[in-house]
């Protein structure tokens, strides 16, 4: 039996750690701010996160570009000249065009390599929600499970990857235009902190208005609590655009509520980061359907 | 016409959407409002020119068309630029065999394009490119008889593209919201314009106009998502003076046109001329057309100001009306989703006649009032008894930060019921700081008071502290405010834009109070006090 190789992209935000434990590959997105390009690594290899986030808090923005089609190629190849099919699994379409290059470029594929699969998933979330579908496709690799099998199960419980992110300003999700929410939240606000879940067709949405930034990982540790299935079954991720003692308040509350609950920090890439901007707290879990939680909010 | 006109026209159709690369990223707001349509579309086109450099002056072979479409592909970036690919694919492909061009074979390759571009897409949305491109060649082919020519049939197309343009926002709402057309659909007209450009006779290209090829692929700035540029709608009908008729070329008027604005329309008949366009500089357009002959009509509008007011206007169920007291308190408000506003407060009293008569232009079936001190709840009651149109409801903010407390957690597309709710929700347990100029000397709550001192004040009335500047007058009052340990955010309303920066040059002093907290400072613009101050 053929075996599948799992790929992700830059949005995945898995470390080096998760991505050698899982055998997990990536296809890197770019970003550049001005004339200066860089790839988007995950490992911070062209620029430290300190100096990315600290460079936004001084007021660069950077432009992210999905990714390209020649790095998606010589991916892909790589891993069908190794014998294996691909298991893609894409950042979100609501965010990213990467998904619709990748399915047209497995098209060509197809033809240089007949009889190879190639399923490319819509994750419908970024980040460790992203990820967190990846690890689970790789855990189910494990198990001995085929490329169909894990890609059905994927397609069939995406919807049950969700987040809640607070944002210190939404300015860095507006330019980006990277956010659905309605006017309210775009007026000059002072200490009111957005609450962002991802909706059905995988969009940042923002259902609700905080005040002031305690309150406002409070209420990450609130709604995780109120939405998660099984928690003692899975890790909760918790991203954080440089701002660690926002992501450890968070974590402690969560710990609170959530008895035996495990959770594991980190910091967010550099695609997502650019989006959400510096200071960012994102909880990722596996919990009750999206539509739930969008209709309880 | 020999198939070797192809790269003429594909060069063209490059060049033209490199020349509008900016208006088509300004345009851009499906399916993720980012601003780089035009960059993306011109990155695929960059494959096209790279391969149409190393084919030359020779002739086109089948194997060039396969090289044209992969390095199309390869170059491609964004969504926009990965559908231009495909339709590009299905295009060639259905030209790669043929030896002559003419109107029936280039049909064929404009209906394969189409094809090949909806089988791209997933879920193919109606408003974009797709729709472009397909009603672009249906028109055509409506149009198609025995004597059509080459460039017959790529008029036809153009004109069906630029028509299909116009109704994208009637089929796409967000284009509609935003009150642009579609940019990828945009996009396309720019190709087909430009491969149009092609086949006139004079038509001559110089490979150093494409600026894309250089290594970088910079990005320009993002400016299309901040919604800011909206230009002028401009409308014009030129009666054509009979001497310049015979010169007068309404093909090289719409190419030039492509560098004054976008979603032109350009109809003649005979010596009437109707132009609409939305441009940035509308003196331009009017230089340009003046020279053919006289205006009839004119009309131009901002349309920067309309999608403001559309904005504003979207709440109709329920309004807030606002007393305010300050230019940048009251801009803060509007940014907020507040309808209407009446200046006033302190120092200068509202008229209940006035605040009825905002409450009537508000016109809505519930409207929601935010005083600004204790005084204009009085006068909010007057009005709530007199006011027959709408039902009044009553928020009794008593200055101007409870006003921008209770605004802050809402949902202006909420139910009246709800806003209302969670405005008085929000203002539990919130406290006001005042900062202003004592007028006479003497001792007022055991605080010793000299005339000219900056006096801290909590909640309207108990004196707390007294200092020579105001910025010291607002730590010291700080440090009165009841719970200021656990206060999460202290936002200071400023008279004078002088008066922010010296506030924030003193979080730190106003942190030792509340360390916990997050220090904003804004111009209010306010009379009477220098600091008008939030706490919560």
């Amino acid at each position: 039996m053929g075996t599948f190789s799992i790929i992700t992209d830059s949005t995945s935000d898995l470390s080096l750690d998760l991505r050698e434990k899982y055998g997990i590959d990536y296809c890197k997105m770019e970003f550049s701010e001005g004339e200066k390009n860089y790839h988007a690594s995950l490992d911070w290899d062209e620029i430290s996160y300190k100096d990315f986030y600290g460079s936004m808090r001084q007021g660069k923005r950077y432009k992210t570009v999905q990714v390209p089609v020649k790095t998606f190629d010589e991916k892909f190849r790589e891993h069908l000249e190794k014998g294996n099919d691909i298991l893609y699994i894409a950042c979100s379409s609501g965010l990213s065009g990467s998904i619709n290059t990748a399915k047209v470029l497995s098209e060509e594929l197809r033809s240089a390599y007949p009889g190879r699969k190639i399923i490319c998933i819509d994750s419908l979330i970024s980040g460790l929600g992203q990820g967190s579908m990846a690890i689970k496709a790789a855990e189910m690799k494990q198990e001995g499970k085929s490329l169909e099998e894990t890609a059905a199960w994927i397609e069939e419980n995406k919807l049950f990857f969700n987040q809640y992110g607070t944002v210190e300003s939404l300015d860095y999700l507006k330019a980006a235009g990277r956010v659905t929410a309605s006017s309210a939240f775009f007026g000059n606000l002072f200490a009111v902190k957005p609450i962002l879940i991802s909706d059905l067709e995988g969009h940042n949405l923002a259902v609700k208005k905080v005040k002031g930034r305690k309150s406002s990982l409070e209420e990450l540790a609130i709604m995780t609590a109120k939405y998660i299935e099984n928690p003692a079954d899975q890790t909760i991720y918790i991203g954080h655009a440089d701002d660690e003692a926002a992501a450890t308040a968070a974590s402690d509350k969560i710990k609170e509520l959530i008895p035996g609950a495990k959770t594991s920090l980190y910091v967010i890439g550099p695609i997502v980061g650019a989006s959400v901007g510096p200071g960012t707290v994102i909880v990722f879990y596996y919990g009750k359907n999206k539509k739930e939680q969008l209709d309880g909010n | 016409m020999e198939i070797n006109i192809i790269k003429k026209m594909l060069l063209a159709g490059s060049k033209n959407i490199l020349e509008n690369k900016q208006t088509l990223n300004d345009m851009n707001v499906f399916p993720i409002p980012d601003g780089d349509t035009g960059t993306n579309m011109d990155k695929t086109m960059s494959g096209i020119v790279k391969v149409l450099m190393e084919i030359g002056d020779r002739d086109l072979t089948p194997a060039d068309f396969d090289e044209l479409y992969k390095s199309a592909l390869m170059n491609s970036q964004g969504n926009s630029g990965v559908i231009l690919s495909q339709w590009l694919k299905g295009f060639l492909r259905a030209l790669r065999d043929e030896t002559e061009l003419d109107p029936g074979n280039l049909d064929a390759a404009f209906i394969s394009g189409t094809q090949s571009a909806y089988s791209a897409v997933a879920d193919p949305v109606e408003g974009t490119f797709l729709t472009v491109c397909r009603e672009a060649q249906e028109e055509a082919e409506d149009l198609f008889d025995e004597d059509t020519t080459v460039k017959d049939f790529m008029k036809n197309v153009v004109e069906g593209a630029s028509m299909s343009l116009k109704h994208t926002p009637e089929k796409l709402a967000i284009l509609k919201e935003y009150d642009v057309l579609d940019s990828g659909g945009m996009g396309f007209l720019c190709l087909v314009t430009g491969m149009l450009s092609a086949l006139e006779e004079d038509f001559s290209y110089d490979f150093s106009e494409f600026e894309s090829l250089k290594p970088s692929f910079a990005n320009g700035t993002a400016s299309g998502s901040d919604g800011e540029e909206f230009g002028y709608c401009t409308e014009l009908i030129v009666k054509i003076d009979e001497d310049k008729l015979a010169s007068f070329n309404a093909d090289t008027v719409r190419i030039d046109m492509n560098s004054f604005g976008n979603s032109l329309v350009l109809v003649q008949d005979g010596r009437d001329l109707k132009i609409h366009i939305h441009t940035l500089k509308p003196e331009d357009i009017l230089a340009y057309y003046h020279r053919f002959g006289e205006f009839q009509k004119l009309k131009i509008e901002n349309m920067t100001l309309q999608h403001h007011e559309n904005f504003l206007t979207a709440m109709q169920d329920c309004a807030i009306v606002a007393v305010a007291d300050g230019d940048g308190i009251e801009n803060l408000y509007k940014s907020l989703g507040v309808k209407g506003i009446v200046r006033g407060g302190q120092s200068d009293n509202v008229s209940v006649q006035s605040l009825l008569n905002a409450c009537k232009a508000a016109s809505a079936k519930h409207i929601i009032l935010l005083p600004n001190n204790k005084n204009i709840i009085m006068t909010a009651e007057k009005v709530r008894e007199l006011c027959t149109e709408s039902v009044i409801h009553i928020v009794p903010t008593k200055s101007m930060a409870e006003g921008y407390c209770a605004l802050s957690l809402i949902d202006s597309s909420a139910n009246c019921d709800v806003i209302e709710k969670t405005m008085l929700e929000s203002l539990e347990g919130v406290h006001t700081g005042f900062v202003s100029v004592a007028d006479k000397s003497g001792t007022y709550n055991g605080v010793e008071v000299k005339a000219g001192d900056h006096i801290g004040v909590i909640d309207d009335d108990i004196i707390v502290c007294s200092a020579n500047d105001p910025v010291t007058a607002l730590v010291e009052l700080t440090k009165h405010i009841p719970g200021i340990k656990d206060v999460e955010s202290v936002t200071a309303f400023a008279s004078t834009d002088v008066l922010v920066t010296h506030v924030q040059g003193n979080i730190t002093a106003i942190k030792n109070s509340c360390p916990d907290a997050e220090i904003s400072a804004a111009y209010g613009g306010q009379g009477i006090y220098d600091l008008v101050v939030l706490y919560q």
